[in-house]
């Protein structure tokens, strides 16, 4: 049987080091270039037409721009619309490492924990500098919960403070392992359409269709859990209210 | 993306509208005003639902999976969390294994705290999804 997990082994393409750091040009970094290259062609060249009228990739554009611009403004609210561009770039670019995985033969960027965790430190990182910014020193008040007595308020605040520190993994490890897991379901399925052959087959095989659909369906839904969540943090930082 | 929904009743009615051609001028001219006011009413009846339902149930049937991770990962973040500030201290302080005891205790409430809040602001949603509906459902049933 063939290993479920090989689809997401890292191969070097062009051998890279940078004083002793192995900076190698991978499969991963190929298909991150590839996502943020179908980003750009797709508002730069959808948009050229700038059409009444949209064409569909046009149109396509124009869903995605205002999909998220709704999302920042419903979640973040006043002072919103300045992190626009960040949260509209991250929703499409994991959104296309999501979707360019779901391609036959192709390597899903977002089923690395080390990608996604890196995406969510600087959306962590940055929303805690955000906060810090405007409200100075009074930004530590969010960790303190109000209502409360004073005696347990020492460890109510470590609760706080660790729930806070949460946030950067719970955000990584859920579009992690959905993707992981997904994958990993296809190629096992994949294996027993082959090796229960022309009789036994068509059950798994069906099965996988269908699997498919919801896989396309979680590379979208984890896209977009992955932006709101980000705008959910931005305006914690902003307005500072649970 | 309204004006693709608009569209579909408006190609239906003026399917509908071509068939009558064999009456009289003056019931046309009539049925054309009562079907103009049909149509408008049909037309601000479908904006209406497409304003308020389509997002909407999208949204159910997406989030429903979304939710149940969410809620998940939030429990299993706070006990990773929590374990690993716990070891990290305990190699700090070379005093296994105390921290790594109560930060994974903390790190446990830090979880459920998580999770509750996370239900609670979800239900909060819910809630106000459900009385913004309700006015709406009424008015297209009378």
């Amino acid at each position: 049987m063939p290993d479920p997990m090989h689809q997401f082994e890292i191969k070097r393409l062009v051998e890279l080091d940078v004083f002793g750091l192995d900076a190698s040009f991978t499969n991963s970094s190929l298909f991150m270039v590839l996502a943020a290259m179908c980003v750009i062609f797709l508002t730069i060249f959808g948009m050229r037409g700038r059409a009444l009228v949209p064409t569909r990739m046009q149109s396509v554009a124009e869903i995605s721009y205002e999909f998220v611009a709704n999302m920042v403004r419903d979640n973040v609210g006043s002072g919103g619309q300045r992190y626009f561009p960040f949260v509209f770039t991250l929703f499409m670019f994991i959104l296309f490492c999501n979707m360019l995985g779901m391609l036959p033969y192709s390597f899903t960027v977002t089923s690395h924990i080390i990608i996604t965790f890196a995406m969510a430190a600087v959306v962590f990182i940055g929303v805690t500098i955000i906060g810090f910014a405007k409200h100075g020193i009074g930004f530590l008040k969010f960790f303190v919960p109000s209502g409360v007595p004073v005696a347990l308020l020492p460890l109510l605040v470590v609760i706080e403070v660790i729930s806070y520190l949460t946030r950067p993994v719970s955000l990584s490890v859920r579009l992690f392992a959905n993707m992981m897991a997904g994958h990993t379901m296809l190629k096992v399925f994949g294996a027993f359409v082959v090796g229960l052959g022309v009789i036994g087959g068509w059950a798994p095989l069906a099965f996988m269709v269908a699997f498919t659909g919801l896989e396309i369906l979680v590379a979208f839904l984890q896209a977009y859990v992955f932006a709101i969540l980000t705008c959910i943090y931005l305006n914690d930082a902003l307005h500072m209210h649970h | 993306m309204l004006s693709y929904w608009a569209c579909a009743p408006m190609a239906k009615s003026a399917k509908a509208g071509g068939k009558d051609r064999g009456r009289n001028r003056i019931e046309r001219d009539r049925s054309r005003e009562s079907w103009q006011a049909d149509f408008d009413e049909r037309l601000d009846r479908a904006r209406r639902a497409e304003e308020q339902e389509a997002p909407e149930g999208a949204k159910a049937r997406g989030s429903a999976m979304g939710t149940a991770f969410r809620i998940a990962s939030e429990l299993i973040a706070g006990l990773v969390v929590g374990g690993f500030i716990g070891w990290q201290l305990d190699r700090w302080f070379d005093s296994s294994p105390v921290f790594l005891l109560i930060f994974f205790i903390l790190g446990a409430a830090a979880g459920i705290w998580n999770v509750i809040r996370t239900a609670l602001q979800m239900q909060a949603e819910a809630q106000e999804t459900a009385a913004t509906k309700n006015p709406g459902s009424k008015g297209d049933s009378g």
